[in-house]
C-alpha cells in the first residue's frame, strides 16, 4: 500500500518550520537540542526518528529524548540552517545506514533459503534471506530485502545494474 | 567445517585471529580473552573488521593495520568505562563507551547480525567491571564461558534457526523418502516388475508388425505363403493378446501403488503431527502457523503423487529406453545411430528448460502467495472492511493480485507449449532423416530381391519402435521438475520430524502419586539465551494448598517461573520439587496432568461447550460438568444458550465474549481438578463486573490446592496466604499483604501506592 497515497494532505505550515533548533554536540558524543520550558532553558540529549525512512530521509523527522518523547519534529530538512542539518544527517547517516546493493554475483537456493552474494557500497556481503523473505519494491521503485539476521539491504533501481545481476534479480522480484 | 560455514553464509572470520590472541596475550599478560565481537562498520559506513575483545580489566579495540598481521590496539581499564549507551538503527547499531570524566572513549558501529555477540560482550563488561569494583562474583553472569563458543553461537544463531527450515542435499531427501516405500517392499517390487513387464511387453507389437510384413505379407505376393489367414489372425490374436495383458499389468501396477502412496502419505502425516505434538513451545513461537499446516496437508499430498506414479515412471522409462535402444539396433545398427544421435542434444534442451520453467514456477508460486496473504489478511479482518465500506477496494486488491498470477501463468504456458513443439519437431526431424536413408534401402531391397537394403517389414517395426523411443524420453523431460518439486515439499517434511524436542523425558522418569502440593524452588537459575539470567537463586517453600500471588514488573521473571513449574523449560542450576521429588525424574505428562492452567487468552476449540469444559479428562458424567461449569459461574449463561451445553463455539471461541471464555476455561480446569494451579492474569482482560464473577469462579477452582497466580492489578490477589515479588528475575520480597505493606520503601509497598493513585485518577 502506498502510504503517502493515503495521508491527509498536509496543511501548510510555514510558520512552525522556520523555528530555529538549537543542536550541538556533547562531549560524550551525543546530540543535544537546547530549548526553553516554562521559561527555563533545558538541554537534552535526543535521539532521531525518520517517519517515512524509505520514502522522505529528509522529512518529517522526530527529535526525541531518551524515553521517546517527541520534543520536536522537524518538516523538512532543507528549511534548518546549515549547522543543524548538518548534525541531523550525521545522526541520520548512521542510524539509517543500509547498505546499497550494486552488484549481485549470485543467488544460491537452498531448499527454501537464497544464499546471495552480492557488492555494495559498504563493500562485498553475504547473507542469507529466509523463504518467507522475498525482495519487497517500495512504492518508489526502490528494493528492499531482509536477510534471517534482520540485517536490510536496498537496491535503489534494479534496471540499473549491470544486466547478469538484473537477471539474477528478476525471478525475486514482483 | 565452522570457518567454511563463517565464509559461506557470513563472510567473516569465524573467530578471533590466532596471532591476535597470541599478541594480545604478550602485551596484556595474566588478562584472559573472556569474549569478543566483531564490529564490522567503520565511521564512514564501509564494512571493516575491528575486534572489541573483554579481558579480565580491560576492553580493547583492535583494528586490523595496513600490513598484514599488524594489530592497532586501544584499551581501555573497565575500571574507566563509565557505561555503555547502545543506540540501534534501521539496520546497524553504535556502541557508545562513556568513561568516567562523561566523555566520550569510543563508539563501535556494527550491523545486525554482530548484535547478539555484541551484546553478550557488553554484558559479561558490565558484569566484570561491578565485580572489579565491589570484588564479588555477581550471580547474573553464567560461569565458564567460552569466548569462542559464544561468539560462534551468537554468530551462527539466526542462520542455524533459518537452516532448521531448510534440509539435506537433495539426495539425501530423495533417499529418505524412498526408505518410506521399504515397509512395502514387496508390493512395491511386485509392482516394479508389473511395470517392467509391461514395458517388455510393449515391445512386441512392432516385432509382429515386421512378422505381419516381412513372413506372410510379402512372401504372398510371390505365393509363398500357404494359409496366410491363418498366420493373419494368429498375429492380430497376438497383438489383440499383448494388449490385453499390458492393460491388466497397467491396472494392476496403478492399484498397487496408488494404494501405497496413499498410505505412505497417511503415515508421514501422522508422523509429522504426532511429532508435532512433542516439540516445546519455542517451535511454534517461531514458525507461522500457514506454513505448519501446509507441511502436514498440502506438501504430504504433493508427494502422493510422486510416490504412487513417479518412482515407478522413472524406472521404467529408464528400462523402457534401454530396451527400445537395443530394439532398434538390432532391426538395423545404421538407422539406430540416427534415432539415438539427438538424445544428447535433447537432454540439454530439457535441462535448460526445465531450469527456465523453475523461475517460472518461482515467480507463480510468490505471486499465488501474495494472493492468498490478501485472503488471509482480509477475512479475519472483515469487520474493519465492512465498517469502513471497503468492499469495493478489497475486491480490487485482491483483483490485481489475481490478474498478476494470471499474467504470470500466461508466460509460463507460452514457454511451455513454445517449448514442447521444438521437442516434437526435433522427433520429426530424425524421423524424416530415418525415411530419407531407410526409405531407399527398403526400395533396394526389394528391387534387388533381398539382396541388399532393408526389408519392409523391418523398417516398419524400426518406425514404430522409434516412436516408442521418444515416450519415454518426453517422460523423464517431465520428471525433471516433478523431482524438484518433490523435494522441496519433502525437505519441509523432513525438517519438522528433524527438530528435537528440548524438553524430553528421562528414561528412568517415574509416574509420580498423587500430588500434596507441597512445591520446592531450590536455588533455582535459568537463563533463554545461555548468557542472561532471568532467574537468579530464587529459592522458596510453598506449603500444600497455599496460595501464592506473584508480583513484579513485565519482565520481572513471574511467567518463566511457572514455565519452570510446568517444565515448559528445564531449570538452568538448582531444581523444583514437588511432594519432594525432582520434577525432572517425574514423566512429562504424569506432571502436566496434576497442573492446571488458566491462560489470560482462554484457548477454546472448535466443538461444543460440553467438549471444551471435559477437554483433558477422561469419562466425565454430563452431571460433573454441569457441576464444573456451576463452580465456575459459568451454568448460568450456558443455560441461556439455546442449544445449551451443545453450543457450539467456532474455531476462536467467536460465539462468546471474553469473560465468558475465561469461566469456561476456569469451568475446564475445576473438571481437570489438578492438584496445582497456575492463574496466568486469569481476569486481566475482562471488565470489573465480569471480573467479579470470575474472581468468585476462581475462589472455588483455588480452593484445596496448591495455586500461584500471577496478576498486575494487585487487589485481584487479596485471597493469596503469601505475595512473591520478583524483580529482575530475583525474589525481593516475600509476605503477607499487610505484611509487605508495612515495608514503607519495599518494591511491593511502591507499586501498590501506583496502582492506588492510578485508581483515584481513574476515580476523579
Amino acid at each position: 500500500m502506498n502510504a503517502n497515497q493515503n495521508m491527509p494532505e498536509k496543511e501548510n505550515t510555514a510558520d512552525e518550520i522556520t523555528e530555529h533548533v538549537d543542536l550541538f554536540r556533547r562531549e560524550d558524543g551525543r546530540l543535544v537540542l537546547r530549548y526553553e520550558s516554562d521559561g527555563k532553558p533545558v538541554e537534552t540529549p535526543i535521539r532521531v526518528a525518520c517517519c517515512f525512512p524509505w520514502a522522505h530521509r529528509e522529512k518529517l523527522i522526530s527529535l526525541r529524548d531518551d524515553k521517546g518523547r517527541e520534543l520536536r519534529l522537524v518538516e523538512t530538512l532543507a528549511q534548518l540552517d546549515a549547522q543543524a542539518r548538518q548534525l541531523i544527517m550525521e545522526e541520520l547517516n548512521s542510524a539509517f545506514f543500509v547498505p546499497l546493493i550494486t552488484e549481485v554475483k549470485s543467488i544460491e537456493r537452498q531448499a527454501e533459503l537464497f544464499l546471495w552474494r552480492v557488492e555494495t557500497n559498504a563493500g562485498p556481503r553475504n547473507f542469507l534471506t529466509g523463504h518467507d523473505e522475498h525482495p519487497r519494491t517500495l512504492p518508489n521503485g526502490r528494493v528492499l530485502i531482509r536477510d534471517v539476521s534482520n540485517d536490510l539491504y536496498i537496491i535503489d533501481d534494479p534496471k540499473t545494474l549491470n544486466a547478469k545481476s538484473c537477471k539474477l534479480l528478476w525471478s525475486y522480484l514482483d | 567445517m565452522i570457518r567454511d560455514l563463517f565464509q559461506y553464509y557470513l563472510l567473516q572470520p569465524d573467530g578471533l585471529p590466532k596471532s591476535l590472541a597470541e599478541e594480545l596475550l604478550r602485551r596484556y599478560p595474566g588478562n584472559k580473552i573472556l569474549a569478543y565481537a566483531l564490529c564490522d562498520l567503520d565511521d564512514r559506513q564501509r564494512f571493516t573488521e575491528q575486534w572489541m575483545i573483554l579481558t579480565e580489566k580491560y576492553l580493547l579495540m583492535v583494528m586490523s593495520g595496513q600490513n598484514k598481521g599488524a594489530w592497532k590496539v586501544k584499551a581501555f581499564p573497565l575500571l574507566e568505562i563509565e557505561k555503555f549507551e547502545v543506540f540501534d538503527g534501521l539496520s546497524s547499531s553504535s556502541l557508545h563507551l562513556i568513561g568516567t570524566t562523561g566523555k566520550l572513549l569510543a563508539s563501535l558501529r556494527y550491523s545486525r547480525r554482530q548484535s547478539r555477540a555484541v551484546s553478550n560482550v557488553q554484558f559479561v563488561a558490565e558484569q566484570k567491571r561491578k565485580q572489579l569494583k565491589e570484588g564479588v562474583a555477581p550471580n547474573e553472569l553464567a560461569e565458564d564461558l567460552d569466548p569462542d563458543e559464544e561468539y560462534r553461537d551468537a554468530m551462527l544463531k539466526a542462520i542455524e534457526d533459518a537452516k532448521a527450515m531448510l534440509s539435506m542435499p537433495k539426495l539425501g531427501v530423495m533417499m529418505r523418502l524412498l526408505s518410506y516405500l521399504l515397509p512395502h517392499k514387496g508390493l512395491v517390487i511386485f509392482a516394479f516388475s508389473m511395470a517392467a513387464l509391461m514395458a517388455c511387453i510393449q515391445l512386441i507389437p512392432p516385432y509382429l508388425t515386421r512378422v505381419l510384413v516381412d513372413d506372410i505379407i510379402r512372401p504372398l505376393e510371390h505365393g509363398k505363403t500357404a494359409d496366410p489367414y491363418y498366420w493373419l489372425w494368429l498375429v492380430i490374436g497376438g497383438l489383440a493378446l499383448v494388449y490385453t495383458l499390458g492393460e491388466l499389468l497397467s491396472f494392476i501396477r496403478l492399484r498397487i501403488m496408488s494404494s501405497v502412496g496413499e498410505k505412505i502419505c497417511m503415515r508421514l502425516r501422522q508422523d509429522i503431527y504426532s511429532h508435532m505434538q512433542k516439540l516445546s513451545l519455542s517451535f511454534f513461537s517461531s514458525r507461522p502457523t500457514g506454513t505448519l499446516i501446509a507441511r502436514v496437508s498440502s506438501d504430504t499430498d504433493r508427494l502422493w503423487d510422486f510416490l504412487s506414479f513417479g518412482i515407478i515412471d522413472i524406472g521404467v522409462s529408464l528400462l523402457q529406453m534401454i530396451g527400445v535402444m537395443a530394439a532398434l539396433f538390432l532391426q538395423d545398427r545404421s538407422l539406430a545411430i540416427f534415432v539415438v544421435l539427438p538424445l544428447p542434444v535433447m537432454i540439454v534442451m530439457f535441462y535448460m528448460h526445465s531450469s527456465k520453467i523453475q523461475v517460472h514456477f518461482l515467480r507463480i508460486w510468490r505471486k499465488w502467495s501474495a494472493m492468498t496473504a490478501v485472503l488471509s489478511d482480509v477475512i479475519p479482518g472483515m469487520r474493519v472492511v465492512k465498517a469502513f465500506a471497503q468492499e469495493e477496494k478489497e475486491v480490487d486488491r485482491f483483483n490485481q493480485k489475481n490478474r498478476a498470477v494470471e499474467e504470470e501463468a500466461q508466460i509460463l504456458h507460452k514457454h511451455w507449449t513454445r517449448f514442447w513443439p521444438m521437442v516434437v519437431m526435433l522427433m520429426h526431424t530424425c524421423t524424416l532423416i530415418v525415411w530419407v536413408i531407410g526409405a531407399p534401402r527398403v526400395i533396394l531391397n526389394i528391387t534387388s530381391k533381398g539382396a541388399e537394403g532393408i526389408p519392409l517389414g523391418v523398417f516398419l517395426a524400426f518406425i514404430g519402435y522409434m516412436w516408442m523411443f521418444w515416450a519415454p524420453v518426453q517422460h523423464l523431460g517431465m520428471m525433471s521438475r516433478v523431482i524438484n518439486r518433490v523435494t522441496t515439499s519433502a525437505s519441509r517434511v523432513f525438517d519438522v520430524l528433524d527438530t528435537i524436542p528440548s524438553i524430553v523425558n528421562k528414561p528412568d522418569a517415574t509416574t509420580p502419586p498423587s500430588f500434596d502440593g507441597k512445591v520446592l524452588f531450590e536455588n533455582v537459575t535459568f537463563t533463554y539465551d545461555g548468557v542472561r539470567n532471568v532467574l537468579k537463586g530464587i529459592s522458596f517453600d510453598v506449603k500444600p494448598g497455599e496460595m501464592i500471588g506473584l508480583v513484579g514488573t513485565s519482565g520481572s521473571g513471574k511467567t518463566t517461573l511457572v514455565n519452570l513449574l510446568c517444565r515448559f523449560y528445564d531449570v538452568k542450576d538448582g531444581r523444583i520439587c514437588i511432594d519432594g521429588c525432582d520434577i525432572r525424574d517425574m514423566k512429562i505428562t504424569e506432571l502436566r496432568r496434576q497442573i492446571g492452567v488458566v491462560l489470560q487468552e482462554p484457548y477454546l476449540f472448535h466443538g461444543s461447550i460440553a467438549e471444551n469444559i471435559a477437554y483433558g479428562s477422561q469419562g466425565v458424567s454430563l452431571r460433573n460438568i454441569i457441576a464444573a461449569a456451576k463452580a465456575a459461574n459459568a451454568h448460568e449463561f450456558i443455560c441461556g444458550f439455546r442449544d445449551g451445553y451443545e453450543t457450539i463455539v467456532g474455531e476462536r471461541g467467536q460465539t462468546l465474549s471474553g469473560g465468558e471464555r475465561q469461566r469456561i476455561s476456569i469451568a475446564r480446569a475445576i473438571l481437570h481438578n489438578p492438584r496445582i494451579l497456575v492463574l496466568d492474569e486469569a481476569t486481566s482482560s475482562v471488565d470489573t463486573e465480569t471480573e467479579k464473577k470470575i474472581q468468585e469462579a476462581l475462589q472455588h477452582l483455588v480452593a484445596g490446592r496448591t495455586t500461584f497466580a500471577i496478576a498486575h492489578r494487585l487487589s485481584t490477589l487479596s485471597a493469596a496466604n503469601r505475595l512473591f515479588v520478583l524483580e529482575k528475575g530475583k525474589l525481593v520480597e516475600q509476605g503477607t499483604h499487610a505484611e509487605l505493606l508495612a515495608m514503607a520503601d519495599g518494591v511491593y509497598a511502591k507499586l501498590h501506592r501506583t496502582q492506588v493513585e492510578l485508581q483515584a485518577n481513574v476515580a476523579v
